[in-house]
């Protein structure tokens, strides 16, 4: 809920300042519109506060820890939609976002059914049936490195990189019980195309923050197994704000 | 050179066939390979595992049906060093067949003569831990892995065993100039993933049925016990003696494990958690897969931590040595509370002598695996 508070509050600020309005909206329905079946993109920028996020630049999280990140890699998977009637339409889709491969931050989905649909929800990680079996291609292959074949699943979200100076950061959340799921509002965007674009930025200053400030001197730095007690301060942290919707066209 | 109408009209249909066939092609393989031929078609030979008398019915996973093509993959692949970082060891280094597919060691040496942190397992009859467990902890001395499948990649990625990167793997069998082909012939695909190193290897597995034991061959009828060893499987199998049955099956399952995981008592806090790493879960610490009891002649030493060496040793253990934990088995703690399982000395020979009926000497001379 709050997540979704957040959200809107931050549709109605970018709704405030944009510069040009996109099409005129369409009335009588709340959100995105296929009259037919049709394909939906989601382009991920990623940012730390407003500045675009970088390799090798420090950054100071929300708790006062320096960080430089190295590596950035997360699944985005398991799209899906709710339609006027309340029903989710689960599109699935396995993607491995990775900052150092631009192609990886635009998520392509075909075959959206007709429909107006009115929230968006996704998963940084797989659901519980992929993720009990690495052998899988594409996305899921455990070559991939993105797998934990010691105790079979993967890994969802992998942050590595310095912290405070020289020290090592190394944080890999798995586990099903870690999954961040995402949701999100749409109803404010009325846009009807059979080819809808959704702009979302991920906030890495937000996954050290809210609702948790995670202070990397006291919470755990390197995390490599779902029991970690960082993995679920985390997965709250990453599923309450990193994600921001920014337009729809 | 001017094409007729009706010729032209069967190019531009060809044209069309063979578009389409390309689509469906970049489906399945998104790598850059040369296809030979566009047209072969697809077909492993079936192959119907043969399951042994006394025996339940395995069921196969429907995504990974054996073939004669995929358990021969299995089987070069399961034997080939290539599988580890620097092409020293295969995973039948430490899993002889000689030994009923395990080494004769405490700590197995992998690359680099880095020495495990758990005595390796023999392998035979896994295909069943599905029937028997119903949990996604099914395989490895922890659990860690829901089925063979997953199970294969856990020792090729281990740093203390092959150290082989996936990545890395899969350029190595693709640059080899037998692999391909072979992967192809298996399972029709034109580049070779983890994934089918992952299906090979455990349908090879799946065919790795040991029960060709005196102990066998007495519940067909082909052969008598002896009075001692039919009086160690009264030992076995009564509440008042050893009580074994509780977590190695009884008279009447072929397995000798309920494939599950249990705490033993072998300390009463104990260094290994176990199960209990992998669950997080404070009630599984210190449990362990229960190994199966055919074939410990050649299994030796035994418990996850290799600490006993004889049978003798183990069979005085659980006689007067198991220590009530908190998550210690509650038929060994009754057991503990009772004070030990008072076996006479007579009772422990007995028993040793029965659980020898259960080595299946055939399993290590058997053709098919090697």
């Amino acid at each position: 809920m709050k997540n979704a508070v957040f959200i809107l509050s931050m549709l109605l600020l970018l709704g405030a300042c944009k510069e040009e309005p996109a099409k005129p909206a369409e009335e009588g329905f709340n959100g995105i519109r296929y009259t037919a079946t049709g394909s939906l993109g989601i382009n991920v920028v990623h940012k730390f506060n407003t500045a675009d996020l970088k390799q090798n630049t420090d950054y100071v999280t929300a708790a006062g820890d320096t960080i430089s990140i190295e590596q950035l890699r997360y699944y985005f998977s398991n799209v899906q939609l709710k339609n006027a009637d309340g029903i989710w339409v689960n599109l699935g889709n396995y993607n491995l976002l990775d900052i150092e491969d631009a192609a990886s931050m635009k998520v392509a989905i075909t075959n959206v059914p007709a429909g107006t649909y009115n929230k968006i929800r996704f998963y940084i990680g797989v659901d519980s049936v992929a993720n009990s079996s690495g052998a899988q291609e594409g996305a899921l292959n455990p070559a991939n490195d993105m797998f934990w074949s010691w105790n079979t699943g993967y890994i969802f979200f992998r942050l590595k990189g310095k912290f405070n100076g020289n020290n090592p950061l190394a944080l890999d959340i798995g586990g099903i019980a870690n999954l961040p799921v995402i949701e999100a509002d749409l109803a404010s965007f009325k846009q009807k195309s059979n080819a809808i674009t959704i702009n979302t930025e991920f906030n890495l200053a937000d996954v050290f923050t809210t609702p948790t400030n995670y202070n990397l001197r006291t919470m755990p730095s390197m995390i490599h197994s779902a029991s970690s007690e960082g993995a679920p301060v985390l997965r709250d942290n990453i599923q309450s704000g990193v994600f921001v919707i920014t337009s729809v066209q | 050179m001017v094409l007729g109408l009706k010729k032209y009209w069967l190019v531009l249909a060809a044209l069309c066939f063979l578009i389409s066939c390309k689509r469906e092609e970049e489906q399945h393989a998104p790598e850059p390979v040369v296809r030979v031929d566009t047209t072969a078609v697809f077909k492993p030979t079936p192959y119907s595992l043969k399951i042994p008398y006394g025996f339940p019915s395995l069921t196969i996973p429907a995504n990974n049906p054996l073939t004669v093509e995929g358990i021969a993959l299995g089987k070069k692949l399961f034997h080939d060093k290539l599988l580890s970082v620097d092409n020293s060891i295969s995973c039948g280094s430490c899993h002889k067949q000689e030994f009923s597919f395990v080494d004769n060691t405490k700590f197995s040496t992998g690359v680099d003569g880095k020495t495990g942190l758990r005595n390796a397992m023999p392998l035979f009859n896994l295909g069943w831990a599905e029937m028997f467990n119903p949990t996604a902890h099914r395989f490895m001395w922890d659990g860690g892995n829901p089925d063979l499948e997953n199970q294969v990649i856990a020792p090729i990625q281990n740093p203390l065993e092959m150290n082989q990167g996936l990545s890395a793997l899969e350029h190595k069998l693709r640059a080899h100039p037998e692999y391909p082909a072979l992967f192809k012939k298996a399972f029709g695909t034109d580049s070779v993933t983890i994934k089918y190193v992952m299906y090979a290897i455990a349908q090879f597995e799946r065919t790795l049925i040991s029960a060709g034991s005196k102990y066998d061959k007495y519940k067909q009828g082909l052969v008598e016990l002896t009075e001692q060893e039919l009086n160690g499987l009264s030992v076995f199998s009564r509440e008042d003696k050893g009580g074994c049955f509780h977590c190695h099956g009884n008279d009447r399952s072929p397995f000798f494990t309920n494939y599950r995981f249990h705490n033993n008592g072998l300390d009463s806090i104990p260094a290994d958690k176990g199960l209990g790493a992998i669950t997080s879960i404070a009630e599984d610490d210190g449990k362990f897969k229960v190994p199966s009891l055919r074939n410990l002649a050649f299994t030796s030493p035994y418990m996850h931590d290799g600490r006993f060496t004889t049978l003798e040793e183990v069979v005085e253990f659980y006689n007067s040595g198991v220590k009530s934990g908190p998550t210690t088995d509650q038929n060994l703690k009754t057991h503990v509370a009772q004070g030990g399982l008072k076996l006479t000395e007579q009772d422990k020979k007995d028993l040793i002598a029965f659980l020898n009926t259960l080595n299946d000497y055939e399993f290590l001379v058997n053709e098919n695996f090697k």
